[in-house]
Parts: C-alpha cells; sequence; structure tokens
C-alpha cells in the first residue's frame, strides 16, 4: 500500500491556528507520523480514505475527521501517548468510519473517542485494543451519537485491554447516545489477560507460552488493523514488546 | 506410542476418569465411543495437559517416558496433537503466522518461507480450502466444516505422530466429512508409524476411517473393547450398554 506522507508536500495542507488542514476529495492512503503538530481536521468528500497515524511518547493529540460520504479507515497506533482525541463527523449518507485504535501503555493514557451520525445510512466500527505494561492504565472514553435524523445508522463499539502489569486501574466507558428508533447499536468491552483457552489452542501446537502470548499481543495490536500486511510486519517488528 | 495407566481424573471435585487403562501401539487407529458426560473429551484433554483437568492418580506414558510433568507445549513438540471439538477463533493472529512460528517452535529453527508457503498451498489444496482462509484470523467467522478443515490442515503442517481427533465429525456436512477423511487417510498412508485416538458418536466416520479398535466408555472407563462391528452394534442399539455388551460378548469381538 503507498502512502502519501502529511509533511511531504505531495497533498496540500492548510495551517489554521496551529492545526492541520487536509481536504481529501479523492481516494487516497495517508500517513501521519514524523510531524510536530498535534492537531488535526480532515475532511473527506465523495472518497475513500485508509490513513495511518503512528504516535510515540506524544500528548494532546486532536484528530476530527468530517466525511460527506465516503469511506474511513482510521488506524491509529500510539505508545505512551497521554490525552489523545478522536472526533469523527458522518455528515451525509453513506459517510462511514472504521476506526481501529491500538495502544501501548508504560504510562496513564486517555482516548476520548467521539462519532456523531449526524445523517441517515451512515455506519462506524470502532474497536480499540490496549495492552498495558509496567505503570500503564488506559481509559477509554468511547461516545456514540445517534440523533433521529440517524435513520437506519449502524453502531459498533468493541474495546480490550489486555494488563500485563498489576495494576488494575484501566476503564472502559462506551456511551451509546441513541435518540434514533431505528438505529442498530451495540457494544462489547473486556478487561484481563488473555483467555486460558486462547493460550492452550496455541501452546497445544508447541508454542512456549511467551510465544503464544506474543501471537496474541500482536494480534490484538496490529493483526486487526485495516492496512497491508508489510506494514503490519513492520509495526510488529518496530514495538515488539 | 501411548500407555496409560490407572489414571485417575477430576475436573471441579468430580472424578470423571477412574482407573483408566488403555494402550495404543505405532500404527494403531483406536475409537472412543460412548453417550455425553463420560469422560472421551476429558481423556483428549488430559493427554494434552489441559490446565482445569488435575490428575489424581495413574500416569501416561508416551514412547514409555512419563509426561505427566511436561507443560502442553512441551507434549506438543513431542509430537502429540490433538484436533479439538471447538476451536477457540483468535483475532488478529492468521492462520499462517500461528502455523509459521507453531513450525519453529517444534522444529526448534526458522522456517524457510519459500518452503512453508509451498507445504501450505498443497495441503490447503488437498483440504479444498479457499487461498484466503490462510490469511484470515484463526478460525474466525469459519463455518463448523471450515473449523474442522483447519484443525486437519494444522495436522498435516506439524505431521505429529500420536494424532487425537476430538469429535471430528460433528458438525461437518457429508462433502466436508469426505474431504476430511480422506486427507486422514491420506496421513494415516503417509505415516504408517503414526498412532490415532478418534472421539466420535457416530459410525459415518469409521465408514471412511477403519479402526483397530473400538472401545466403548462409560463411567470414566472402558467397559467394552471390540472392532468396527461394535461400533454398527452401537449404531443399530445406540447406548443400551447391556445389549450391546452381551451381543458383543456373543460375537467374535474381543473384549477386555
Amino acid at each position: 500500500m503507498n502512502r502519501i506522507v502529511i509533511g511531504s508536500g505531495i497533498i496540500k495542507e492548510e495551517i489554521i491556528d496551529d492545526k492541520v488542514v487536509i481536504n481529501i476529495e479523492k481516494d487516497c492512503n495517508l500517513l501521519i507520523e514524523k510531524d510536530l503538530y498535534k492537531k488535526y481536521e480532515i475532511n473527506v468528500k465523495n472518497a475513500n480514505l485508509n490513513l495511518l497515524i503512528i504516535k510515540e511518547d506524544a500528548n494532546d493529540l486532536e484528530y476530527k475527521i468530517n466525511i460527506n460520504k465516503g469511506n474511513v479507515s482510521f488506524n491509529y497506533v500510539s505508545v505512551n501517548s497521554k490525552n489523545s482525541k478522536i472526533e469523527a463527523n458522518l455528515n451525509k449518507r453513506k459517510s462511514n468510519i472504521e476506526i481501529y485504535n491500538s495502544v501501548i501503555a508504560s504510562n496513564k493514557v486517555n482516548y476520548d473517542i467521539l462519532v456523531n451520525h449526524n445523517a441517515c445510512d451512515t455506519k462506524s466500527n470502532i474497536y480499540n485494543n490496549g495492552i498495558t505494561k509496567e505503570d500503564g492504565i488506559i481509559i477509554f472514553n468511547v461516545t456514540s451519537f445517534a440523533p433521529k435524523k440517524s435513520k437506519n445508522s449502524i453502531i459498533n463499539q468493541d474495546s480490550k485491554i489486555i494488563t500485563l502489569n498489576d495494576v488494575n486501574e484501566n476503564e472502559i466507558n462506551p456511551i451509546l447516545l441513541i435518540d434514533s428508533f431505528e438505529a442498530e447499536a451495540r457494544h462489547a468491552a473486556f478487561i484481563g489477560n488473555f483467555k486460558e483457552k486462547e493460550l492452550f489452542y496455541l501452546m497445544s501446537r508447541g508454542l512456549s507460552k511467551k510465544e503464544a502470548s506474543n501471537l496474541l499481543i500482536n494480534g490484538l495490536l496490529f493483526g486487526q488493523l485495516s492496512i497491508c500486511f508489510n506494514e503490519k510486519e513492520d509495526l510488529k517488528k518496530r514495538f515488539f514488546i | 506410542m501411548l500407555e496409560i495407566k490407572d489414571l485417575t481424573v477430576k475436573v471441579e471435585n468430580k472424578i470423571i476418569l477412574d482407573k483408566f487403562n488403555l494402550t495404543i501401539n505405532d500404527g494403531e487407529v483406536h475409537v472412543i465411543m460412548g453417550p455425553n458426560g463420560v469422560g472421551k473429551s476429558t481423556l483428549t484433554k488430559v493427554i494434552m495437559a489441559e490446565p482445569n483437568y488435575s490428575v489424581v492418580n495413574g500416569d501416561i506414558l508416551y514412547n514409555n517416558k512419563s509426561i505427566l510433568n511436561l507443560t502442553t507445549d512441551e507434549r506438543a513438540r513431542l509430537g502429540i496433537f490433538l484436533a479439538m471439538q471447538n476451536p477457540p477463533s483468535i483475532s488478529g493472529v492468521t492462520n499462517s503466522d500461528f502455523l509459521r512460528t507453531a513450525l519453529s517452535s517444534i522444529e526448534k529453527k526458522n522456517i524457510n518461507l519459500y518452503s512453508f508457503i509451498k507445504k501450505l498451498d498443497a495441503n490447503k489444496d488437498d483440504l479444498k480450502m479457499p487461498d484466503e482462509m490462510v490469511h484470515r484470523s484463526v478460525n474466525k467467522g469459519f463455518s463448523g466444516g471450515e473449523k474442522k478443515k483447519n484443525e486437519i490442515l494444522q495436522m498435516k503442517m506439524l505431521e505429529p505422530s500420536f494424532i487425537m481427533l476430538d469429535e471430528i465429525d460433528s458438525g461437518v456436512d457429508v462433502d466436508a466429512l469426505k474431504i476430511v477423511s480422506d486427507n486422514i487417510n491420506e496421513y494415516i498412508s503417509s505415516h504408517p508409524s503414526s498412532s490415532y485416538l478418534i472421539i466420535t458418536h457416530y459410525t459415518h466416520l469409521l465408514n471412511y476411517i477403519k479402526p483397530s479398535f473400538v472401545h466403548v466408555i462409560k463411567d470414566g472407563r472402558i467397559i467394552k473393547t471390540g472392532d468396527y462391528s461394535l461400533a454398527k452394534k452401537i449404531e443399530d442399539n445406540g447406548f443400551n450398554f447391556e445389549k450391546v455388551v452381551i451381543e458383543a460378548s456373543t460375537g467374535s469381538d474381543s473384549s477386555e
């Protein structure tokens, strides 16, 4: 998957009040990684966007995505990045977003994710997957809002935190604000260790407990991202736990 | 190959296997039949060292050495394999990643990617599995038949020497059962010293795979051993034990 790197000059960006504004009107794949900006506004109009964001030790990050018809895959990999805010506005029919939020935390990190279904026939899937180690604590606040006008919208939240440390202060707060009788909404949340049945299955094929755990960690953090195989392999090598 | 001696197994303070004895020699195919809840699956899980099952008494010998103190992965690396009745689905871990890691663990070396892909493709084609299944998450969204084919794919890739098939015929349609059975038979032919322990409720599978011995289990013990004709008697009479045991005893079957 070829990606246009934000900041490389290939795609036109505007800087307004310390915020990077990007307008997408044709299908593209973007990468946000080594940049100094903390606030982004991405406006998608009649286009499909696959976005990969990789952040390490960055604080107070904000991403706002406005979709006026189109599909967005928002892949966010963050390591020890405190206080991230993601807001998506699905403003027209057939506006869809998939958020894949993969988090490695060695300290306390907080993620506020909000999706507003501002039109009918919109769809959002939010997948938060986190691993805590050392002093890591993860807080996922996930809000999906479906007002009356969001008829036939589909909303899904799925959040999982696997604790590799002894700190028991993780939180998943799924909030579904559903005013439309004809919207479909569901959520799932899990905090804990890997399931014994999964570990047993992998070990029954010859993997040691450490190898099985590493496979499950990589699968949780990177296996579910909507990116290509090579990108996943690079991320596994780079963020090997 | 595998010898189970006076094995008593407890789960949540309930005795499931009670002084259970069974010997499986190289190249033999043993079938265990019995109604639900008599300890058939427990037997396979205890051989594979599932942590929820505790051995109270007895021993399990594999190639004349006790394996009771070995962990699940250590037993797997010796060549013991369990095709599970309900294998779990694992999001994000692809079949190919899983198999390559497992092969590296068993062979204790990095696996050559080219030879791995070649072997995987050949086995996948034998099982008539679509190309994309090897790149999908392990068992995620698989149908019953696809899960069972995936178990057999793993068996063919890892090439174990003692294979337990726990209800490999449940949730499988007739076409998939034929494919699964053909692949098991092909494995039996190409690995003549391997041994098999097959758990089943039905004789459909045994129409394809011919057993060396059929055992009937009740209350955690083998109550009758015979050949394929014992399985046919069970099919005709159900697990009506008195009738099965009496008829089998008057026939030409061997009994314990």
